[in-house]
């Protein structure tokens, strides 16, 4: 990364148009805890390595910067809904500009594991206002494809019942006041199904049935991937683009 | 005379530098219980979560930050004080003194490039001050040292300035968010903290006047 500052509009738009073409897909996984998400991940993954495409994953609360110390403070439940949110959009921002951007400008394919589509329905399940949550994530990165593995409450408690008790913060302990983990789980499961489901609406999932076998599920999937079309960054993403560009530089090329 | 009842306030303490803001907490805090004799008054401090401090301490010291990053970092540092710290205190009837409050944020974000709008909205979550105090930078002019743990914006132009923390010297957009800062004074509803004013400043806070403008 460099640290020039190019700041007029027209050359940073001619930069992400010039690019268009080399640049890798971004692509995101979404749904409910339970919902099977990570596997069909890695079954994707797998399956683009051996199609011939460079692969990157990025996890959601993963990043260098917060991570750890997202994971401090959730352990000992010190974590408010508003800082809860914010470190978490720190997160995304940070793996946003310093890991998915750069893969996709050297034209590798990202698969996110979770996307700022997470934070924007656990945070409204948890009684922020919207409004203020799409500010707290804007400029707002629209992946080239989201894949939304939708999971009934009951369903995505019951598969998670079966491994383990959910932590605090999964079970939404600290806004329902429950006790017990798995009924704050159940209670707060169908508030963020509720958010998801209008999160799909707007903006565009691709919905797939995850109570349908894995391979039927993988099968999709490629479907997909397969029939889908990119967006155009000028179009979607050019001010996040240009503001990326304007604080780390013109990115390298691609290969 | 019985002693006027304490009254809880929200007072931000704005500055350039981040010692210019302690320093300028002090003062009010001083000046508050000298003339108040019930007053209870506490500092709140940026960085009270330890956040930043805990990105220089793991090793991140060199890392680059982008403006929204950064803000997005003080936003959840001041969620934590509030949370923690100001409401509270102010609940149990107390003044609180932030340094820094939203205005030191906003203006070196806006310095940085972001639009004013987002970062104004960001700060939604934070009550407005009863308030707002800009301390004069105690350096006027002098060169820039970005330690980056004497305050926001000394932090904030180390992360934007890769290769520099800790160093004397600036980058442009460090000297741009600098200047920012320098006009505060005359952009924002902030007063001018000075030695003269203090004494009327707490007046105003006793007496419940927070909206008379000839200081500012």
């Amino acid at each position: 990364m460099r640290a020039s500052r190019v700041r007029d509009s027209s050359s940073l738009r001619a930069i992400v148009r010039a690019r268009e073409r080399s640049r890798g897909l971004l692509i995101a996984f979404e749904g409910a805890d339970g919902a099977g998400k990570t596997t069909q991940r890695k079954l994707f993954k797998t399956w683009l390595k051996g199609e011939g495409h460079e692969v990157v994953t990025s996890k959601w609360s993963s990043s260098r910067l917060v991570g750890p110390l997202i994971k401090a403070r959730k352990k000992v439940h010190a974590l408010g809904p508003e800082e809860f949110c914010l470190l978490h959009a720190v997160d995304f921002r940070h793996r946003l500009h310093t890991e998915i951007l750069p893969a996709l400008w050297q034209g590798k394919t990202v698969l996110a594991d979770r996307f700022m589509f997470t934070g924007l329905a656990r945070d409204a399940a948890r009684g922020l206002d919207f409004d203020w949550l799409l500010n707290v994530y804007s400029p707002l990165f629209w992946p080239d494809m989201v894949l939304y593995f939708a999971v009934s409450p009951d369903v995505s408690a019951k598969r998670i019942a079966a491994n383990r008790q959910p932590k605090y913060y999964e079970a939404g302990q600290d806004v329902t006041g429950a006790e017990d983990a798995l009924a704050s789980y159940r209670q707060f499961i169908g508030r963020i199904s509720k958010e998801y489901d209008a999160l799909a609406l707007i903006f565009e999932f691709l919905t797939i049935d995850a109570e349908q076998p894995m391979y039927e599920q993988h099968r999709r999937i490629r479907e997909a991937f397969a029939s889908g079309r990119r967006r155009p960054w000028a179009k979607w993403n050019i001010e996040a683009l240009t503001e990326w560009i304007d604080a780390f530089g013109e990115p390298s090329h691609a290969g | 005379m019985p002693a006027k009842a304490a009254r809880p306030a929200l007072v931000a303490v704005e500055a350039v530098r981040g010692r210019d803001a302690e320093r300028g907490a002090s003062q009010v805090r001083n000046a508050l219980l000298r003339k108040w004799d019930n007053a209870g008054a506490g500092i709140s401090h940026w960085d009270a979560s330890g956040t930043f401090f805990e990105l220089l301490l793991g090793g991140r010291k060199n890392l680059v930050l982008s403006p929204r990053t950064l803000l997005l970092l003080y936003a959840s540092d001041l969620a934590f004080r509030l949370r923690w710290e100001i409401r509270p205190a102010i609940a149990a009837g107390q003044i609180v003194i932030a340094a820094s409050y939203t205005e030191t944020a906003i203006a070196f974000g806006e310095a940085a490039g972001l639009p004013r709008k987002w970062i104004v909205k960001l700060f939604r979550y934070a009550p407005p001050p009863d308030l707002c105090l800009h301390v004069k930078d105690a350096k006027d002019g002098a060169p820039w040292k970005p330690r980056a743990m004497d305050g926001f914006p000394e932090f904030g132009a180390a992360a934007l300035s890769p290769g520099q923390p800790d160093r004397k010297g600036s980058s442009p957009r460090c000297e741009e968010a600098i200047e920012a800062l320098r006009r505060l004074k005359r952009e924002s509803r902030c007063y001018n903290l000075r030695r003269k004013n203090l004494g009327r400043l707490v007046k105003r806070l006793r007496d419940g006047n927070r909206t008379a403008s000839e200081d500012r």
